[in-house]
């Protein structure tokens, strides 16, 4: 555990320096890297990046590339590859696979694992317009067991891509896989769901990476699938990370519960992989 | 640093569990936040009825010196608040200075048609106008800011897809601004900062549907000069308030 009981938070916040001067300390399980055709991104580099981590106080952020999330697989990995190399130790890679070519998906996770030092995976459905549920993605879902990975999914609740009960299968057939439900479904019928998931299935976690959610579904979340199984995520630079932090920082949450999931469930996962 | 809301309700909501429904709720929010005044809409005048629910705001604000009323109005097409002139009267009688519209949700255009009569009145008196992103679009806005120049457009609950349109249209009007409820595009506020001023923006919450501890934080993180930062929290509100004329329909009152 770090920091130290007790403490202000709201202060904290308005005193507007890094956290982990106040001995919190962060790790963005969810965040990507590089600008995107739908909107304006201002600056959305690595080095950018990484000063508005030390600005926070997050000492490491998982990335994965906006054009490894569908613009183009191999080129994003290689992106991510670029950075985390640039920013060892601050920014960890997700490998991003294509499930329209699954017979290149082993291939393309051991270059990006053995060559590029990638050592997380992470998956979109929704972009790719193919459901997690499809063939097309089973062998990352075996890749990731033989190697105990870490997958991220994008999840959103409601058709049938990547709403979070889809997990429920994939996590009862690969109990060495640590499943990521990122935004956790991603509206209070998802939020739902996806505690659902996490309540049944003990290699579920859930993530509070979401531009608007209010606090009352911060806290329930935590409350209910418990505090070891929610990790701090804000999507950055694809959104303002400001957001995320000030929303968990300032929710009605215990401060052991606040430490687990700014940084020490994500250490703990992390760790396992070694 | 005195923070003032631009953007948060009273009330019950259809959709989700809220953090409070009531004024005592609200006030205990913003002390636990640290915000020292609100303009606050009701929910019922969005859900329900506007003119009851405007009404019932009023009454549930009384006496509440840091909670300001902010009205949600309807076009004079059916007669529901009466005509432009009784409306803007009974803004006055109750010191509204602030306005909400939801074109899409209570079905009605902005355009002149049928909102001309208002928006001109509203812009004659220096109103100052609130609109959800998602109750509008950036056509809209445009020719709100083009056709009422002394009305005060405030955008609310923003997201994070729209800097191209908001800075295209930064460019060319100075009476649009934005709160940061939801003004969550990466580096946003610093990039409107360097581009534009810090009159453009406005501290607001969304709450109860929406949450306090992001805005504050991304206030607070912001690397701006503090009067820059005094000028979000409050003063850009507090100026656009002072600059609404009440005077002229208070001097009518019956």
């Amino acid at each position: 555990m770090s920091g130290n009981p007790g403490l202000d938070w709201m202060a904290l916040l308005k005193a507007g320096r890094p956290l982990s001067e106040a001995g919190i300390r962060m790790v963005d399980a969810h965040a990507h890297l590089g600008p995107y055709f739908n909107f304006y991104v201002p600056r959305p580099d690595a080095d950018t990046m990484v000063g508005m981590m030390d600005r926070l106080g997050t000492q490491q952020a998982w990335i994965c590339s906006i054009p490894a999330c569908g613009a183009d697989i191999a080129r994003g990995n290689d992106m991510t590859a670029m950075a985390v190399r640039r920013h060892a130790g601050r920014l960890v890679g997700y490998a991003s696979v294509n499930p329209h070519y699954p017979e290149g998906i082993r291939a393309e996770l051991e270059r990006s694992f053995d060559e590029l030092g990638l050592e997380l995976i992470k998956v979109h459905p929704s972009i790719m317009e193919y459901s997690v549920s499809g063939p097309g993605y089973e062998p990352a879902w075996r890749f990731a067991a033989e190697r105990r990975a870490i997958v991220l999914s994008h999840t959103w609740t409601g058709g049938s891509i990547c709403a979070p009960k889809q997990f429920e299968p994939l996590a009862k057939e690969y109990p060495d896989v640590t499943f990521i439900l990122g935004h956790s479904g991603g509206t209070p019928a998802g939020y739902m769901e996806a505690i659902e998931a996490a309540h049944k299935h003990p290699n579920i976690y859930l993530d509070l990476c979401r531009s608007v959610m209010s606090r009352v579904w911060v806290e329930r979340i935590v409350n209910e699938v418990g505090p070891d199984r929610v990790l701090w995520g804000t999507d950055f630079p694809f959104i303002d990370p400001i957001y995320v932090l000030g929303r968990l920082a300032s929710a009605a949450l215990s401060d052991e519960a606040k430490y687990k999931i700014f940084a020490g469930n994500a250490v703990r996962l992390r760790g396992k992989l070694a | 640093m005195h923070l003032f809301d631009a953007n948060c309700a009273v009330g019950a909501w259809p959709t989700d569990r809220l953090v409070y429904e009531t004024v005592d709720g609200l006030l205990a929010e913003m002390d636990r936040l640290g915000i020292k005044q609100a303009l606050v809409s009701h929910t019922l005048a969005q859900h329900f009825d506007p003119p009851e629910g405007n009404r019932i705001l009023v009454e549930e604000l009384a006496g509440h010196e840091r909670l300001l009323p902010c009205w949600t109005l309807l076009p004079p097409s059916c007669g529901e608040m009466g005509t432009v002139q009784e409306l803007v009267q009974d803004l006055a009688r109750s010191s509204v200075r602030a306005v909400r519209l939801y074109p899409r949700i209570h079905s009605y255009s902005l355009d002149t048609w049928q909102c001309g009569d208002l928006l001109t009145a509203l812009s004659e008196r220096r109103y100052v106008l609130l609109i959800d992103m998602e109750q509008t679009d950036w056509s809209e806005v445009a020719r709100l800011c083009e056709a009422y120049l002394d009305l005060s457009v405030v955008i609310t609950a923003l997201g994070y897809r729209h800097l191209r349109f908001l800075f295209g249209l930064w460019a060319h009007y100075s009476n649009l601004y934005c709160d940061l409820s939801n003004f969550s595009t990466y580096l946003g506020v610093e990039e409107t900062l360097q581009r534009f001023n810090s009159e453009r923006l406005l501290f607001g919450t969304g709450l109860p549907t929406l949450d306090g501890g992001g805005p504050i934080a991304r206030l607070f993180y912001t690397r701006a000069p503090e009067s820059d930062l005094e000028a979000i929290a409050h003063g850009n509100l507090e100026r656009l308030l002072a600059r609404v004329q009440l005077g002229k329909e208070r001097a009518h009152e019956r």
